[in-house]
């Protein structure tokens, strides 16, 4: 068990602290998980804009527990994590513990240094994690949200996850993947960065405010909207050929078919079958762009048998063809 | 025809300035055009960023000129517009001089504050977009590009070269078309959701202009070829309700169809079909929302002859229903909330 207190305002310090702990140096900003810890790294922005940012993809071999002491002036952490867990991982704030269950956490969250927090992970944990710090008059001047904001403030006083929680979807994703995946060598990477940062945080902010006002969701629990991340993370993992049937999941899932329909659609916004068809066919754009694979491997990679039908379904999300990309990519060499 | 002329600078107040030479006033940095010179309104943001942006959306019932005159010091006016116009539209930046016959353009690119620019814009046009006014110390902090004075300098001296012009793309369209119209049930404030937008469109030309400006020697498509497109561009947009065949849009550009595909593909990001679709429900779009015709007929004006169809394709590039989108933008309407229009 490894044991870590912090409390940085930004993570250039946090980074550079862990780093004299570890041993280790920092290269570009960016600092090397030990191998006694596990493997990956986090990388410390500092936007032109003033937003401190951690990009991290990390694996964890030991179990760990990270502290952060409530601190005064209190500044904020927005968190959009994708967790895969093997046995456990536990967030503590404010006193109020709540387990996150195996096999994936896939959410945002925003909180505040009011609290003492605590967050425990267990070995086997692997985390791919765009974090924000800012405090309230960056918030007010950015984006006019004051102090005294009465929806913000009541949702970090929230205990209740059932409304905390607020899901990765594709959209979300597609920033989050974009921030993770940019070369730090592209000439206007800062640019991209904070451009996809604060696409992120406009969405977020508007989401959970818009939540906070309508107070509208009753029916859905913590606990079901977790099996939803469940479910999102079955639809979206690699390698995936074919899209498991409502009726295989619902039984995977212990829920009927009409329900885990219904609680899916409220939870990410699209019925099953076009969330998977969104995803496959983001994924699919980004592989393309990546300027690796062909449009042949790709559209098999995706699970298409037929190479049409591949290019028809891409046609009618993007309005143009596979190839397209392909060819653009030769024409700007 | 009216004439403005000003010299620019930095702190240079550009709307109230105008207003006095229209004879009107500005209130709240947002001029309303006066009947007699046309209709819409130019008004002045300042982005959280520090950033200056002047955003537009206006017809002209007279001529116009625009003189500006060079200033003293290095300074940038970033422009990405739509110009529908009837006429001839003249650019002149110092000695250089370029027209163009019409009936639209919709391009992005950047001045400096050391040129001088005179522009021509013919009575009936209608002009949609945004101006920054970027200074090189911003650049320098935003974009961090060390070798960006270079690529600059590089860019400037194109000067009216028809290839200094970055035509926007769908996702530039898209971002304006955003830009535009805010929606209502937004928590954050408004000028958040503009400067997200403008730097986004700020990235798309700067990512291109490094990428054409930074390669050593630039690729081989031709200013002809670019004309060529921008010809094809026209024919293809000029009735929403059909697509013109691409044999027909090849042989009026004397190319063959693959020449055609790939010229086209290279300068507007798309292939011509696509392109059109595209074009074809942004219009749908902004019918639906200014208008009150049915749905069904707002597919009719555009060549659906079956209505599921349409839906679908308006659903294919907005996500939503014709039906549902109408909705939200009544509510707004209601609430008073949009912006002047």
């Amino acid at each position: 068990m490894f044991h870590l207190e912090i409390d940085q305002a930004d993570f250039h310090s946090l980074i550079k602290d862990l780093a004299a702990k570890f041993g280790t140096v920092l290269d570009q900003n960016t600092l090397q998980i030990p191998a006694y810890l596990g493997k990956g790294s986090i990388r410390a922005l500092r936007l032109p804009n003033g937003l401190s940012v951690a990009v991290s993809n990390i694996a964890m071999d030991t179990d760990i527990t990270l502290h952060r002491k409530q601190k005064e002036p209190a500044f904020y952490i927005l968190g959009f994590d994708e967790i895969f867990i093997r046995t456990k991982m536990e967030q503590v704030i404010g006193g109020d513990a709540a387990s996150l269950r195996p096999p994936v956490y896939s959410a945002a969250a925003l909180h505040s240094t009011m609290f003492d927090s605590t967050m425990i992970a267990t070995r086997g944990c692997v985390m791919k994690s765009v974090k924000i710090i800012f405090d309230t008059r960056w918030l007010a001047k950015y984006f006019g949200v004051e102090r005294e904001d009465e929806l913000l403030m009541k949702y970090i006083a929230l205990k209740s996850k059932k409304l905390t929680l607020e899901p990765l979807d594709v959209d979300y994703k597609k920033y989050i993947n974009d921030i993770l995946d940019t070369d730090p060598g592209d000439p206007i990477y800062y640019t991209i960065i904070e451009n996809r940062v604060m696409m992120l945080m406009e969405r977020f902010l508007n989401r959970i405010m818009e939540k906070m006002e309508e107070y509208d969701l009753p029916h859905l629990q913590t606990a079901d909207v977790f099996k939803m991340m469940e479910v999102e993370s079955e639809l979206t993992k690699e390698h995936l050929s074919a899209l498991p049937t409502v009726e295989a999941l619902s039984e995977k899932f212990g829920m009927s078919p009409t329900r885990l329909k219904k609680l899916f659609r409220d939870v990410y916004g699209y019925p099953i079958y076009e969330y998977f068809q969104r995803h496959r066919l983001e994924k699919a754009r980004s592989l393309l762009l990546s300027g690796t694979y062909s449009v042949k491997e790709v559209g098999y990679e995706m699970g298409y048998r037929s190479l049409s039908n591949f290019a028809k379904a891409f046609r009618q999300m993007f309005d143009y063809l596979p190839s397209d990309i392909i060819k653009t990519r030769k024409y700007e060499g | 025809m009216f004439e403005f002329s000003f010299t620019i600078a930095a702190d240079y107040d550009v709307i109230n300035d105008l207003a006095k030479q229209l004879g009107t006033n500005a209130e709240d940095d947002v001029l309303m055009l006066p009947a007699k010179y046309g209709s819409g309104y130019l008004r002045k943001e300042k982005l959280p960023n520090k950033l200056q942006a002047f955003i537009y959306n206006f017809s002209l019932a007279d001529d116009f000129w625009f003189n500006r005159a060079k200033g003293q010091k290095e300074y940038y006016a970033f422009i990405c517009e739509q110009v529908a116009h009837p006429g001839k539209l003249i650019t002149v930046i110092d000695a250089n001089r370029v027209e163009d016959k019409g009936p639209e353009v919709s391009h992005m690119y950047l001045l400096s504050f050391l040129s001088d620019l005179r522009q021509f814009t013919p009575s009936g046009s209608h002009l949609k977009g945004i101006r920054v006014m970027i200074s090189p110390e911003w650049i320098a902090a935003h974009l961090r590009i060390d070798r960006m004075e270079d690529i600059l300098a590089r860019y400037l001296q194109l000067k009216a070269e028809t290839v200094h012009l970055k035509e926007m793309d769908k996702e530039s369209r898209q971002l304006l078309q955003e830009l535009m119209n805010p929606p209502v049930e937004l928590h954050t404030d408004v000028h958040a959701y503009l400067q997200n937008r403008v730097m986004l469109i700020l990235e798309n030309f700067f990512g291109w202009l490094y990428q054409h400006m930074g390669e050593k020697k630039r690729k081989g498509i031709s200013k002809e070829d670019i004309n060529r497109m921008i010809e094809v561009e026209r024919k293809l947009l000029a009735d929403l309700s059909i697509a013109p065949s691409l044999d027909e849009l090849a042989r009026d550009a004397a190319v063959s169809v693959t020449k055609m595909k790939t010229l086209f593909g290279l300068v507007y990001g798309l292939p011509p079909y696509a392109y059109f679709q595209q074009h074809r429900m942004l219009r749908a779009k902004e019918i639906l929302l200014q208008t009150d015709l049915p749905v069904q007929q707002i597919g009719a004006q555009l060549g659906y002859k079956n209505m599921s169809n349409f839906i679908l394709a308006f659903r294919k590039v907005f996500h939503i229903n014709p039906g549902e989108l109408r909705s939200k933008g009544a509510s707004r309407r209601k609430t008073g909330e949009n912006l002047p229009n």
